[in-house]
């Protein structure tokens, strides 16, 4: 049974149409209703036209990202009673191109993020005591980043600067760098090390404020300079290659 | 092994690492530099300064007389630096940018040499 009626004002813009506007919704909730099911409500029962991307329900997949009351947010995993506000404001992630309604396209972002190919598993640091079966030295698991666009919605330099790398390509360098797997660190560090890579960060920290993996991709960043600086200073003084 | 080249793509190394070194050390001797400042102002001389001629003495010291001229350049060179990493937010021109690396030199540059002859002037006293 619902246990209220909530409004949801959702921004509403489609292909050819000059602006945007917002649309306002009353959805039946219960406690258990998240955002993205309020927004799949909406969709069936009241506006078909309403677009959005999602898949996975669980904050696996990354594909749903959107703001929520201004905020970068999972909706699948957002609990609408939990916001605690009326009306719930849903609008499409910044920064990134727009298609339609809440549906932004994400060729750019995999565009910057894919050349850096970061491995998709990572020696795992969970459970370090545990003893691995016969034939496995350690256990892996999978990288934390799940592509959302979540960071480059809320960096302020991938507002102003289109060609910025933007946190997730960055983070995914120094995944590189940090444990390679095959892959070539100091050409992950050529690549970041110019001013639309890593030097171009301002430090606000809002990537790692509003990334929902625990990525942190400001701290990625910080480490990818630490390691050009440390090669730089090396090189000043002579000990090392460049 | 893959390699997809990486070096390939997007803008190549540029000195923009090097600007960040400059602008971080320059932050830490800041740091340094206004403390030992503060210190001196207030601990070292006495009562403080408070009369132009103690002025006018401990800054021809010539310990504080260097010090004060390094003070001088690492402000300056920190201060250029942090304008231009606004002004390039407002993504400039090439053309502009050259124009703003030139002029912010030029700045900095005439900061330094008039800070330089005030503190010879006030040496004199």
């Amino acid at each position: 049974m619902p246990e209220a009626t909530v409004p949801f004002k959702i921004f509403r813009y489609k292909q050819g149409q000059n602006a945007g506007h917002y649309d306002t919704f009353d959805v039946p909730i219960d406690e258990d209703t998240t955002v993205l099911v309020a927004l799949q409500t909406i969709r069936r029962d009241q506006d078909s036209t309403l677009m959005l991307r999602h898949s996975c329900h669980h904050a696996s997949c990354g594909t749903c990202a959107m703001l929520v009351n201004g905020r970068e947010e999972l909706p699948c995993v957002v609990n609408v009673l939990d916001l605690r506000s009326s009306p719930v404001v849903v609008e499409p992630l910044r920064n990134i191109p727009l298609v339609s309604d809440l549906v932004v396209d994400m060729t750019d972002f995999y565009a910057r993020v894919n050349p850096a190919d970061r491995p998709y598993v990572r020696h795992s640091e969970f459970l370090p005591w545990a003893q691995t079966p016969d034939g496995i030295d350690s256990y892996s698991r999978f990288e934390n980043c799940i592509e959302c666009g979540a960071c480059v919605s809320a960096c302020p330099i991938s507002g102003t600067d289109p060609d910025y790398y933007g946190p997730a390509a960055l983070a995914a360098a120094w995944r590189v760098v940090e444990e390679p797997r095959g892959r070539q660190p100091q050409q992950a560090l050529n690549w970041v090390d110019n001013e639309k890579g890593c030097w171009r960060c301002h430090v606000a920290f809002e990537c790692t404020e509003v990334c929902p993996s625990g990525v942190d991709p400001g701290g990625k960043i910080m480490a990818l300079r630490g390691e050009l600086s440390k090669q730089k200073l090396r090189g000043l003084f002579g000990f090392g290659r460049r | 092994m893959r390699d997809k080249s990486l070096t390939h793509q997007g803008p190549r190394q540029d000195r923009s690492g090097a600007i960040w070194l400059i602008q971080a050390f320059s932050g830490l001797l800041l740091v340094a530099l206004l403390l030992l400042h503060m210190v001196a102002h207030h601990f070292i001389v006495e009562g403080g300064l408070r009369e132009f001629r103690q002025v006018v003495d401990y800054a021809s010291h010539p310990a504080i007389f260097a010090i004060t001229i390094i003070f001088l350049i690492v402000v300056t060179v920190h201060t250029v630096l942090g304008l231009r990493a606004i002004l390039i937010d407002l993504r400039p021109s090439l053309a502009a940018r050259r124009s703003i690396d030139w002029l912010l030199l030029a700045i900095g540059v005439a900061i330094i040499i008039y800070g330089i002859w005030l503190e010879f002037i006030i040496a004199r006293l």
